[in-house]
């Protein structure tokens, strides 16, 4: 069966000016993700890969080229549109974690199906369930800062996944981690990736969290350097 | 102005300067050891000019508030002050009869103006002197049927100008006074605008020997001779020749007053005006009442009376009065009665009631009777030093504002004080990263203080400058409606004045709180935990470490000789910074802090407890009640309950409960405590504590401890608190992701949000409070306008001088008048006089022996027999109802009723304008029902004897303010020559008559007796429109607090844009659209305004309900009522002002872009 494109980059281009700076950070790059692939973005700092996946998504806007989700070009939804995309069919896991510190782990996770217009009792349900699915029942009810790293970040997967997005972006999610607790949260981000068919784009430095991908896209100087399938999958 | 406080402003300013020059003395010493520090601590400031800039407008609030008050202080002061000097001229000294009663119409015989002038001719302190006639006469415009009624005519000597300015026309040119013509008038600009006329114009002058047309010789400013003298009832002034005058007046030779100028220009020395007064005083007093006072004084017994009181009183009495007693004591032993020296003595007015308190404790009231009717003889002629006198009424006047401002807006500088304390708080946060790094590296807390409190001093100065120059600004604005406050009819007009003391004062005063402020706050910063600041994490202190008993008591030895330890250390060790140290600490005020922090040190880790915190409340409050001040008893009690709630905190840490849950539980209880005990009626406790003396004081501290105890309250019940807000605006979905955002935020950084919650709280706290009070008394004056008018209709003031002598047949016989129209009419006038109460009262002798000044009042029987007005109090013996007692007066010459005046006041706004008549025994707050009294009422002639009165009531505060007795038109009979003429008329009309149309065709009718009228209704109106622009006034004031409370909000929303930059990002990541996070920030600082507004609303309306039901026992008839249109204007400005502040950063918030946001770090 032919596989169907999720995401498509064509000609990607960025640059960060600062007054005396310029850095290309994206310079051309052409990309198609499948859907329900889970695929590694890696290569040395500086090469472009957080770049390449806030541009993808929408976080950040680009100088030149085109981002199509699902059919739907990015560039013509306003901001208020973008944000409502992301809020029903994207989620974000990032290497800080980036849990508001004032909710609890439970407030976090429901926080996007608030924002999608879930009524409060249903929304509360799920994310309890999600993180029940995560292995955080226990700590619901937990401020981040009385959590551990690796407990913050499956927090921020069951966040990530808690309105079953198509899309999870993930910018170096274990790059926190300890080897052990990074296994287990890569571990359980290729169980929901299988379990769900939710297309999974990790950026990452590490080897192993390339291993555990289907697909690896070495980046170097903002273009793409190689592309291959021969990770997990 | 020349006190704040009590305290002297030279004194202030001085002790300002001084310890801000001290302050900056010790950075500088700091700063030249350590430049490192120095340069750390300056580079700051230009790395974030828009940071900066917002420092300083946090910082300079609280200085611009100071420089407004002052400036307001400063204004009141120098326009009473102006006005004094332009309408008095060159006049220093007046020279005048004793006056019993101003409209009895005494004149200094020619042989006494002749010896006067003959007396200050030869004097060469004295510039000149100016017989002249003073008094109040119609004049008419007949071209425009224009009067001016109530205004003054002035005779004067025309030969003697010397020394006296010259009359200017309102041109600026002088009028050459030799030019003025037998039947010529100079009018001052106020009459000319009165009567519309101009110079060349016919008058018309209405006199008791007939009307006389004059010639307008010029019209000339309304200063010197041409200005007015005391507070009539107009400014404008005529003038003429003096012998024309006294012709027109048929008085011969005869004058009323000389005026005096004195050498210095317009404003000359208080020692020459007193040397000068004092010596022609001595002259004009009568030889044969000293000579009987010298020999009453010099009786052995009363001699060694006055010795022992001064042997007995060496210490405590004030140096100048006890020289002036030996001085008394030396004379009548060796010198005798025509000594200047005696005659100077017994002309002193503190040496005389001295005299008569010796004489009163000794049991020997005859002699004190004695005494007193003889020095009431003393005086022939009256010198008055009336420049001085007025001038100092102004600095009192402009005093008494300064403070009613400063306590007021003590709120707003305390505010201000919080506010450059959450600026730093929040600067220290946004750097708490590098902070941690410099520690980890080596910094020492103390070199951390030191770069923090650099920065802070350049901060300071910058906003302090900024701040007075604000601070200028919004006094300037402000006077704009205090000039719309001041009356037409006051004899001054506002015009802006202020000292440059003054403005010392404030930046001073601006600078050395804001160091003080930025210091703790520094200190705060430094004990931050190393790593904890290195990860930017919420903030967390490092407890001092607990060192031994031993080591405690060692560091307080050491700290009780500080100064000599440290140069111990530097012979013995050399250590050279002891040398620095140990001089600073020789500062009386370093060393007490140093030995301060030391008991603190000794005590701290059993204050921890709290039982030792309540033990010190306890012996607080035991001293409170036997100072019996209800401010000490109150801060006493209120430590003791922040001691339980330590106490309770202390007890639940050592359970299993979360430290949250133990905070939450201590400081609700805590909190809550002190709300109830601050709320509860002021005499609540009397049972237990007897009445306790509270005064202004307490109104601040209720202020600060009910808004700190209900902040402390709400923000360990947030979400009690906020369950309305969110159940009712969290079922809209859109909002739901919003208010969880916003909610959450502020409650989380409890320290912040409460210190801004009690920045709005305080200032509304105050405006509410002062809203509710004038709103009662307004309401008051609007709903009992009979308990002031008497039920009358119109109020009319003739001149003295043009009595009418049958109101009645006058109205019968006046062709436009119809007596038909009246239902009542009646006459009275007013006398000063002395008095002084014959006790014992109830079983208690009266300390006060000696007359004091009251305000007689005469009214006639119609008016007795119909007024509606009130009494606090009476003698049931002479009457079941008000309208009784009153009729009573009318039947019985020898009884009166009392002033509310004379009831003892402790109104701690009430400036000390001199002492009046009081009663002992009883009290404003007493029953109704009290017991009547004897007083004793004396006339300064001399000529009769004191005649006794009986008091059967005491008026209604809210008309009868004043110190009087009140009676019917015989009640002085005895004391004076011939019945004083009736200046006052009141007049009931019949229903259906039109006021305006009778009050016209009275003064139409009555013009030959310079007829005066005003309707009661339009006397109404003009207090309440007064009561409204002193609101206005207030509001406006306090609005420079609100300005601080918005202020904080801006600062803490600016600073939430940058702490939360990723979590922006991330909300922006998982759908957050612009608007939900603009729409978030402005959510976040509306509630915190609006609780802040809330509890002030809700904390001001109990307060002011307290205080109106302790004044309503003095004060019958005053009511709580909510000002809902204040309300409703206060919540709506603060709260707009507040979105305001918020949505810029809110703006800029929304706008950054996620990844942007993610990348910050």
């Amino acid at each position: 069966m032919e596989q169907e494109p999720i995401i498509i980059a064509d000609k990607l281009v960025k640059t960060y000016k600062s007054r005396t700076l310029s850095v290309a950070a994206l310079r051309g790059v052409d990309l198609a993700v499948n859907r329900g692939e889970m695929v590694a973005v890696m290569g040395p700092s500086g090469s472009g890969k957080t770049t390449l996946l806030n541009c993808m998504s929408g976080l950040d806007i680009i100088d030149s080229g085109s981002v199509t989700i699902a059919g739907q070009a990015l560039a013509d939804l306003p901001d208020d549109a973008l944000s409502e995309y992301r809020a029903r069919s994207m989620g974000f896991i990032f290497q800080l974690y980036n849990l508001l510190p004032v909710l609890s782990a439970l407030e976090n996770v429901e926080m996007p199906l608030l924002v999608s217009g879930e009524k409060p009792a249903h929304a509360r349900k799920l994310a309890l369930d999600k993180l029940a699915e995560v292995g955080m029942a226990d700590w619901a009810d937990h401020k981040p800062s009385e959590l551990s790293g690796g407990q913050q970040q499956r927090v921020t997967i069951a966040r990530a996944l808690v309105n079953t997005p198509s899309i999870v972006w993930a910018d170096e999610p274990t790059g926190n981690l300890d080897s052990e607790n990074a296994n287990d949260v890569m571990d359980l981000l290729c169980r929901l990736n299988q379990v769900n068919n939710q297309t999974f784009v990790i950026v990452t430095h590490t080897q192993e969290v390339g291993d555990r991908a289907e697909r690896i896209i070495h980046m170097r100087d903002g273009m793409i350097e190689n592309d291959t399938d021969d990770g997990a999958g | 102005m020349e006190n704040l406080f009590g305290v002297p402003m030279g004194g202030l300013t001085i002790g300002m300067t001084v310890t801000l020059l001290l302050f900056l003395a010790i950075l500088a010493i700091f700063a030249s050891r350590n430049r490192v520090l120095l340069k750390l601590g300056i580079r700051n400031i230009p790395r974030r000019r828009a940071q900066t800039v917002l420092i300083i407008i946090g910082l300079m609030l609280s200085t611009a508030i100071i420089a407004s008050a002052l400036a307001l202080g400063d204004t009141v002061s120098s326009s009473i002050r102006n006005s004094a000097l332009d309408s008095l001229g060159a006049t220093d000294i007046t020279i005048e009869p004793p006056q019993f009663g101003e409209r009895v119409g005494e004149y200094l015989t020619p042989e006494q103006t002749h010896s006067v002038l003959d007396l200050v001719d030869d004097d060469p302190r004295v510039d000149g002197a100016m017989p002249q006639v003073r008094t109040e006469l119609p004049i008419l415009n007949p071209a425009n049927q224009r009067a001016s009624v109530g205004s003054s005519v002035v005779g004067v000597d025309t030969a003697r100008m010397a020394g006296f300015d010259q009359f200017r026309t309102d041109r600026g040119e002088v009028f050459p006074i030799s030019s003025l013509g037998r039947m010529d008038l100079l009018l001052n600009e106020d009459m000319a605008d009165e009567l519309k006329a101009n110079a060349g114009d016919e008058l018309t002058v209405v006199t008791p020997t007939g009307r006389q047309q004059f010639t307008v010789a010029a019209v000339v400013e309304s200063k010197g001779l041409a200005g007015v003298r005391g507070n009539p009832s107009s400014r404008a002034v005529g003038v003429m020749h003096l012998s024309t005058l006294q012709e027109a007046l048929d008085i011969q030779d005869s004058v009323n007053r000389i005026e005096i100028s004195i050498q210095g220009g317009l404003r000359p020395s208080d020692d020459l005006s007193d040397q000068v007064a004092g010596d022609l005083q001595l002259d004009f007093i009568n030889s044969e009442v000293a000579d009987q006072l010298f020999m009453t004084f010099s009786d052995p017994e009363v001699l060694g009376l006055i010795e022992d009181y001064v042997a007995e009183n060496e210490t405590s009495l004030q140096a100048d009065l006890r020289a002036n007693l030996q001085d008394l004591i030396d004379q009548l032993k060796t010198g005798d009665a025509a000594a200047r020296d005696f005659r100077s003595q017994i002309t002193d007015s503190r040496v005389v009631a001295t005299v008569a308190l010796v004489l009163g404790n000794a049991g020997r009231s005859d002699l004190t009777l004695g005494a007193t009717l003889l020095l009431a003889q003393l005086e022939v002629l009256n010198v008055s030093e009336v420049k001085t006198n007025l001038l100092e009424i102004a600095n009192t006047v402009g005093s008494l504002f300064t403070t009613i401002f400063g306590i007021f807006g003590s709120f707003s500088i305390m505010v201000g004080l919080l506010l450059i304390f959450l600026v730093f708080v929040m600067l220290a946060a946004s750097r708490t990263t590098e902070m941690g790094i410099a520690r980890a590296i080596g910094t020492k807390r103390r070199h951390l203080v030191q770069s923090f409190v650099f920065e802070g001093a350049v901060y300071a100065f910058a906003s302090s400058i900024a701040g007075v120059g604000l601070g200028l600004l919004a006094s300037l604005a402000l006077i704009q409606i205090l000039a719309r406050i001041v009356p037409d009819d006051v004899n001054f007009s506002i015009s802006y004045g202020l000292q440059p003391r003054s403005v010392l004062l404030s930046f001073a005063a601006g600078m050395v709180i804001t160091l003080i402020t930025v210091s703790i706050s520094a200190y705060r910063v430094s004990r931050l935990n190393i790593a904890v600041a290195i990860r930017g994490l919420p903030e967390e202190f490092v407890p001092n470490p607990t060192l031994t008993l031993k080591n405690r008591l060692i560091q307080l030895l050491l700290a009780l000789i500080a100064p000599f330890y440290q140069f111990y250390l530097l012979v013995a060790k050399s250590n050279t910074r002891a040398l620095y140290v140990g001089l600073l600490q020789l500062i009386p005020l370093v060393w007490g802090i140093v030995i301060v922090i030391a008991v603190i040190r000794l005590l701290s880790p059993y204050v921890r407890w709290g039982w030792t915190v309540s033990a010190v409340g306890v012996l607080i409050t035991i001293f409170g009640v036997n100072q019996l001040s209800e401010a000490i008893f109150s801060t006493g009690a209120s430590v003791i309950v922040i001691g339980l709630g330590m106490l309770i905190s202390f007890i639940l840490h050592k359970t299993a409960l979360r430290d949250e849950v133990v905070s939450r539980i201590s400081y609700s209880i805590m909190g809550a405590l002190l709300l109830v005990f601050w709320l509860l009626p002021s005499n609540a406790l009397d049972s237990l504590t007897g009445e306790l003396n509270g005064n202004i004081e307490m109104f601040v501290l209720s202020g600060v401890f009910v808004t700190a105890a209900a902040v402390w309250v709400v923000m360990y019940n947030s979400e009690i608190v906020l369950w309305p807000i969110n159940k009712s605006l969290g079922s809209i979905g859109g909002l739901r992701p919003v208010l969880k955002a916003a909610l959450a935020y502020p409650m989380e950084s409890r320290f912040r949000t409460g210190l801004t919650v009690a920045m709005f709280a305080l200032i509304v706290f105050t405006l509410m409070v002062f809203a509710v009070i004038n709103r009662a008394f307004s309401n008051t004056t609007v709903d009992n306008t009979d308990r002031i008018t008497g039920g009358y209709d119109i109020v009319a003031g003739i001149s003295g001088d043009l009595p009418i002598d049958d109101i009645d047949e006058a109205i019968a016989e006046a062709p436009n008048l119809d007596p038909g129209d009246f239902l009542v009419v009646g006459g009275s006038t007013g006398l000063p006089s002395e008095a002084r109460q014959l006790g014992p009262y109830l079983g208690e002798e009266i300390s006060e022996l000696g007359f004091q000044p009251v305000n007689v009042s005469i009214f006639q029987v119609s008016i007795l027999t119909t007024n509606l007005w009130e009494l606090s109090h009476f003698d049931p013996e002479y009457g079941n109802t008000d309208a009784e007692i009153w009729a009573a007066l009318a039947n019985d010459p020898d009884l009166v009723v009392a002033g509310a005046g004379v009831l003892p006041s402790d109104d701690p706004f009430g400036g000390d304008f001199g002492q009046q008549f009081t009663v002992q025994g009883i009290e404003a707050s007493d029953p109704q029902s009290i017991k009547a009294f004897d007083v004793e009422l004396s006339s300064p002639f001399g000529a009769q004897e004191p005649v006794t009165k009986k008091v059967i009531g005491i008026a209604d505060p809210l008309r009868f303010q004043e110190s009087s007795l009140i009676g019917n038109t015989d009640l002085i009979a005895d004391l004076v020559p011939r019945d004083p003429p009736l200046t006052t008329y009141r007049f009931r009309l019949a229903p259906g008559v039109d006021p305006d149309a009778v009050s016209a065709a009275l003064e139409t009718a009555f013009l030959d007796n310079n007829f005066d009228a005003i309707l009661t209704a339009d006397q109404i109106n003009d207090q309440v429109s007064a009561n409204q622009a002193f609101n206005l006034l207030f509001q406006g004031y306090m609005g420079l607090g609100l300005l601080v409370g918005v202020a904080s909000l801006g600062v803490v929303s600016f600073r939430a844009v940058v702490e939360r930059r990723q979590a922006i990002g991330m909300l922006r990541a998982i759908g957050f659209r612009a608007s939900m996070i603009r729409t978030s920030f402005l959510v976040e600082s509306s509630i915190i305004a609006l609780i802040g507004i809330g509890l002030g609303l809700a904390l001001g309306a109990v307060v002011s309900w307290n205080l109106l039901n302790d004044i309503n026992e003095n004060f019958e008839g005053i009511r709580f009522s909510v000002p809902w249109l204040t309300v409703a204007i206060i919540v709506a400005v603060a709260w707009i002002f507040s979105l305001v502040t918020t949505y810029f950063p809110a703006m800029q918030a929304s706008r950054i872009y996620p990844a942007e946001a993610l990348r910050y770090e």
